[in-house]
């Protein structure tokens, strides 16, 4: 019995699975449609009750929110593959740190600009400008508190790769790729450095691809 | 965003807790220092405001002796150089436990929990599969549910009381779209008697602060209330004596 992974076309699903990639864990994915709306079915709804992706199920168990799928597969299996959260409390205290950094202060602009540029016409309404241009402001602010934090440290939780760089990866892909917005990477010398340590995972190259 | 709710502090003090403010620190730092031979945990932001209390609840729950720093949010001083390094992004809290630093709530609840697992309440589960239960809740909190309790009562409760106008359009959308989380929260209590499972954990706890808010100061009791299952965890919850001890230090 392999985990079922739910939506891997979509980023929250590869936070995931670059997981799974980097830990060893072999995986399936269950296609789910965005665009016809499969994650309102009533069949989705039983397993993620906020239709939302990704769900996983391992065997009997099921499990939603990609960050919280990635924090018990990272315990479960620590001795496995790359360790993602660090020897000792203090160390996977500051993982969580910047893994809910992340999450409250990075994603809601990135997603923003991710629905508005990328998903709009195809969900059919239309795209906000105003709310691109400020989320993209705000986004570079969070960056330029990355860029200090990355000139001190090689990544974002310590010296080490780890669940709060990795957290990353999915909405920033969109970002460089098909939002066309590399330059907001490439503009700070230490994201930059990091960006390109953190791409080029042979977890992250395999991943990317699906 | 932070999720900072901040309303005219007063001054409360209460046996081994002091709390100060920067400005009149320096007769309270004579009573600490007799008060406090030990390393405490200092919590620097406003014991009324939501994230501070969040971490505040887990530390009472697990016993672990505090100090609370004063962060005056109606001056900004969470915007000032000096707090910046504590926290770059400008938001309370921040921990300072001896060396180690720590900021983001759900992040410092975390840490304690494991730090002090075999004290007091279990808050994380007691397998690993509970644990992961725990963290689908607590992402649960912080992506469904945080951000509409935030708007409304900014537009509510905050902003009134600095003399702008709330948008009450924004508030009915949010209380439609919380609505509709809470119908599953409903179910999911209706099946178990806490969000993770048959004890209460840190993801009965995150929802501690935002929903006392939601209730009391926003007036929005009645999507708790109507809900039977939401309105009997809630009582439970909130019953319990390390949040009735917050309650008492914040001076609601």
């Amino acid at each position: 019995m392999v985990v079922k992974v739910y939506g891997p076309a979509y980023a929250s699903p590869k936070r995931v699975m670059v997981c799974l990639a980097e830990k060893g864990i072999e995986f399936e994915t269950v296609t789910v449609d965005l665009i016809k709306g499969e994650h309102r079915n009533p069949e989705y709804l039983k397993l993620q009750p906020f239709g939302a992706l990704p769900v996983i199920q391992d065997g009997d168990y099921t499990l939603y929110e990609s960050r919280a799928i990635i924090r018990y597969y990272a315990e479960k299996y620590k001795s496995q593959g790359t360790d993602l959260l660090g020897k000792t409390i203090e160390e996977r205290g500051v993982v969580e740190q910047w893994l809910e950094v992340e999450a409250h202060n990075f994603h809601p602009p990135i997603y923003d600009m991710t629905v508005h540029i990328l998903f709009a016409s195809k969900l059919g309404f239309p795209s906000d400008e105003k709310l691109i241009k400020e989320s993209e402001e705000k986004l570079g602010k969070v960056l330029d508190i990355y860029e200090k934090r990355l000139s001190e440290s090689k990544y974002l939780g310590g010296d080490f790769f780890s669940l709060a760089d990795l957290s990353h990866l999915p909405f920033t892909q969109y970002l460089v790729g098909p939002m066309g917005k590399e330059y907001m990477i490439r503009d700070r010398k230490n994201v930059s450095r990091w960006w390109n340590e953190i791409s080029n995972r042979p977890s992250w190259k395999k991943i990317m691809q699906f | 965003m932070g999720g900072e709710f901040h309303v005219t502090t007063t001054m409360c003090f209460r046996e081994n807790f002091v709390y100060i403010t920067p400005s009149k620190s320096s007769l309270k730092r004579a009573e600490i220092r007799s008060l406090n031979n030990k390393m405490v945990v200092k919590v620097f932001g406003p014991v009324h405001a939501a994230c501070p209390q969040r971490v505040l609840a887990c530390l009472l729950e697990k016993d672990v002796d505090f100090e609370i720093v004063h962060v005056n949010l109606d001056q900004g001083e969470h915007k000032q150089p000096d707090f910046l390094v504590r926290q770059p992004f400008g938001q309370v809290p921040a921990i300072e436990d001896g060396d180690f630093r720590l900021f983001e709530s759900r992040a410092i609840i975390r840490y304690y929990a494991a730090k002090y697992a075999e004290r007091g309440p279990n808050l994380l589960g007691k397998t690993l599969e509970e644990r992961a239960l725990v963290d689908q809740w607590l992402e649960v909190e912080a992506h469904n549910f945080n951000d509409l309790v935030y708007t409304m009562v900014l537009q509510l409760v905050v902003l009134p009381r600095m003399g702008q106008p709330g948008d009450l359009a924004l508030v009915h959308s949010c209380e439609q779209k919380l609505e509709k989380v809470l119908d599953i929260y409903e179910q999911r209590l209706s099946n178990s008697k806490y969000l993770a499972g048959e004890s209460f954990t840190l993801a009965d706890l995150t929802h501690l602060p935002g929903t006392r808010y939601l209730m009391n100061e926003a007036k929005m009791g009645h999507l708790i209330t109507e809900r039977k299952h939401i309105n009997a965890w809630w009582e439970d919850i909130s019953s319990r004596p390390a949040w009735k001890k917050l309650m008492n230090l914040a001076c609601f």
